[in-house]
């Protein structure tokens, strides 16, 4: 399985880009209104065909795969998009067309396309919460036995939780006992790896983001009379993260590009990106606020707002220890490694 | 873009040297230096080169199958699942010879490729010397222009399979008032020539994988410099980059050691131990995560120039090898001291694969030097 991407995969993600530079939130961080997604920005994001990509033609969307949507969702973490494109259009999307009975798939994906639906995902456990659970007209919960579909309307219990990233409030939403439920245990495991790979790509962009923050500041901050950039500590400390980075996107894209696989490589392949994505992540985020020094500290310099959605997205969906040791685990079970994890014959045929 | 005959056609080569190396390759070869002679390994690849697997990468005229970066990777891969033995010419595969193929007359394709490819020529490379480790352009063996003769005087360092090499290809100032990357020239020397002399380093782990090698006044053709006089230092920093793009090594064989760490854990007792887990954990994605950089940039087909894609590499892959190292350093714990009636092999050599693991943080470019190339070259980061 290659890792390229196509041109026209990069062109979407250039279209993304050239989107998200326009509507982002960075140049207007103060203005933002307090964890409410914006209609206006999602209807402009719906408008150049963003939020209907994925959706089957014959549900009124452009009908594109995981792949095309690669650059995408790492744009959305490059310009810290609050509204969650991610979830709806990445891992919504795919679950309804694939999983959800006719019905609930003919009365939700038409209103995802056309721009009136904003999706989000709740990950499994007791703990766990909704980013935008208080807002998005549906949330999909994801439960031992299958998901839970909670529209606005459906009576769904909804407390509010605090977030450092005020931008993107969680919420955590309980099911209305009478919610439409579809899928198994097997569902449930496929929209987490699903949402794990997902996040590990936006992560991916905003590593990118803090890096470039980081090399622009030291390229421009002079102290003892040259930039700071110059000194060779500050630039190992940004060539390693680099390295990181560019290391680890691959893994993000492969993970998401895997759909047709089975579950346990594509469990194996989310582990895989969120592990290397979030420990990316963490080098970024530290070495960032590091280079910036005092002034990346306060919350009126925009790089605070990758600081901790970066934060945020590294602690979920599974941290790296997390991750970690679920592929410890495969390691110790698995009789073969080369067997278990190295190249085989079928996967070249796929 | 990537099509389903392209696919297929990767998964025929992976077949197909799947197939090979299961029927050909040794398994268990012991090193020239363990066996006292390279005639075994020079059998190796006489029969690598017969089949048409010596230098896939090189040109179809020459040896070669023109083959891409992706099918270079495929048969790295499968080379390691076969556990076949290390390559012992590869300074010749490539460095030499694609400087040759790039730079040489048809004179000097003629005379050194195809030995090169039977094993005949077995090459070593004399870059580095005691004062020019990472700051290379200091470089002072000397050269002395008389005639049709370079009379060569110096000493290189760290030289990998010199003891037994049959030609070395050695970078020479060539102009003695040049200083810094003028005035250095490429020059091949025969190691039989009188006045060469090999020095093995005894290493850190015991072996000696290096060696010194002096020159006193040896006499070298004019025939034998590659490209112009003072051209040199251009062609070594086109070869350094075809050294460490990737293709060289791939995610298979550190598979291959995650087995042995497993082991090591196992014998530890420490087979459900989260914290092994995580530790062996974390190194089984970094080699998968190897395994995805290097296909991306072999199907991107942007390797093989010095720059970015190699610095990221050599830096990743040597950083990665040393954690891997490590950690099996510490499963094994007090199994390190072994009973001397009864060593188990095993864990002598996973001691000096860590030590080894050491120095590839040191040579093909300081990892330093590395971080240099991409804050400078990459980000931009001022001088």
């Amino acid at each position: 399985m290659s890792v390229t991407l196509t041109d026209e995969q990069r062109d979407f993600g250039e279209l993304a880009r050239e989107v998200l530079a326009k509507v982002g939130p960075a140049r207007d961080l103060l203005q933002e209104r307090d964890g409410v997604a914006r209609r206006g920005r999602w209807a402009q994001l719906a408008e150049v065909g963003l939020v209907s990509a994925t959706v089957p033609e014959a549900h009124g969307g452009l009908g594109l795969g995981a792949r095309d949507m690669a650059l995408v969702a790492e744009e959305v973490g490059y310009f810290a998009l609050p509204e969650p494109l991610v979830e709806t259009a990445c891992v919504a999307v795919p679950l309804l067309a694939r999983h959800a009975p006719a019905g609930v798939a003919d009365a939700w994906l038409p209103r995802i396309a056309e721009g009136r639906a904003v999706v989000t995902v709740q990950p499994p456990g007791a703990s766990a919460s909704a980013t935008f659970g208080q807002e998005a007209d549906l949330v999909i919960v994801i439960e031992d036995g299958g998901v839970a579909l909670c529209p606005k309307a459906s009576g769904r219990t909804v407390s509010a939780r605090e977030s450092a990233d005020v931008l993107r409030r969680p919420a955590r939403v309980e099911p209305a006992s009478e919610t439409i439920r579809f899928g198994d245990a097997q569902v449930a495991a496929e929209v987490t790896a699903s949402a794990t790979a997902w996040t590990a790509v936006v992560l991916n962009g905003i590593s990118r983001r803090l890096l470039d923050m980081s090399v622009e500041y030291a390229r421009i901050r002079e102290q003892f009379g040259r930039p700071i950039g110059s000194f060779q500590a500050v630039k190992h400390m940004l060539a390693d993260v680099a390295t990181q980075i560019e290391t680890v996107r691959a893994s993000a894209w492969y993970a998401v590009g895997i759909d047709d696989q089975d579950l346990e490589a594509r469990i194996f392949a989310a582990s895989v990106a969120k592990w290397s994505a979030t420990t990316a992540a963490a080098a970024a985020n530290l070495n960032a606020l590091q280079v910036h020094g005092g002034i990346g500290f306060t919350r009126e310099n925009p790089l605070s707002l990758w600081l901790v959605r970066g934060k945020k997205l590294e602690a979920l969906w599974g941290t790296a220890n997390f991750h970690a040791r679920i592929l410890g685990e495969q390691l110790m079970q698995a009789d073969d490694l080369v067997e278990a994890f190295g190249p085989t014959l079928a996967e070249q045929a796929a | 873009m990537r099509t389903a005959t392209d696919t297929a056609a990767v998964d025929a080569w992976r077949r197909e040297v799947r197939q090979w190396l299961m029927d050909e390759a040794p398994t268990s070869l012991p090193t020239p230096e363990e066996l006292g002679t390279s005639d075994q390994h020079r059998a190796w690849e006489r029969k690598l080169h017969a089949a048409g697997y010596s230098a896939i990468h090189w040109p179809v005229d020459h040896g070669g199958r023109d083959a891409s970066q992706e099918v270079r990777m495929v048969f790295q891969e499968e080379y390691e699942r076969a556990g076949a033995p290390a390559r012992i010419n590869i300074q010749g595969i490539m460095l030499a010879g694609p400087v040759i193929l790039r730079y040489g007359t048809p004179e000097q394709k003629q005379r050194w490729l195809e030995p090169l490819l039977r094993a005949d020529h077995i090459w070593c490379q004399g870059f580095s010397e005691p004062d020019s480790g990472s700051d290379l352009a200091s470089l002072r063996t000397k050269g002395r222009v008389e005639g049709n003769t370079i009379v060569v005087s110096g000493q290189k360092i760290w030289t990998s399979v010199a003891s037994f090499a049959d030609w070395i290809f050695a970078l020479v100032r060539t102009d003695p008032e040049s200083s810094r990357n003028k005035g250095i020239s490429w020059v091949m020397i025969d190691m039989t020539s009188p006045g060469v002399e090999v020095r093995p380093i005894h290493q850190i782990d015991g072996r000696s994988d290096f060696a010194e090698v002096f020159f006193n006044d040896v006499a070298v053709p004019r025939a034998n410099v590659v490209g112009e006089l003072g051209q040199g230092w251009e062609i070594a920093m086109a070869a350094l980059g075809m050294e460490r793009g990737v293709g060289r090594r791939s995610y298979v064989q550190y598979l291959g050691n995650l087995a042995q760490a497993k082991q090591f854990a196992t014998a530890a007792g420490l087979d459900d131990d989260p914290a092994t887990h995580e530790s062996l954990g974390a190194l089984l994605g970094g080699a998968i995560v190897y395994r995805h950089f290097a296909n991306r940039v072999a199907s991107s087909g942007k390797n093989g120039e010095p720059g970015p894609t190699a610095a990221y590499n050599k830096l990743y892959w040597s950083e990665y090898q040393t954690r891997l190292f490590e950690t099996g350093m510490g499963l094994l714990g007090e199994r390190l001291e072994q009973p001397a009636d009864d060593v188990d092999p095993q864990i002598s050599s996973w001691e000096r694969e860590y030590w080894y693991s050491r120095a590839a943080r040191i040579f093909a470019g300081s990892n330093e030097i590395q971080r240099n190339i991409i804050a400078e070259r990459v980000l931009g980061l001022p001088r």
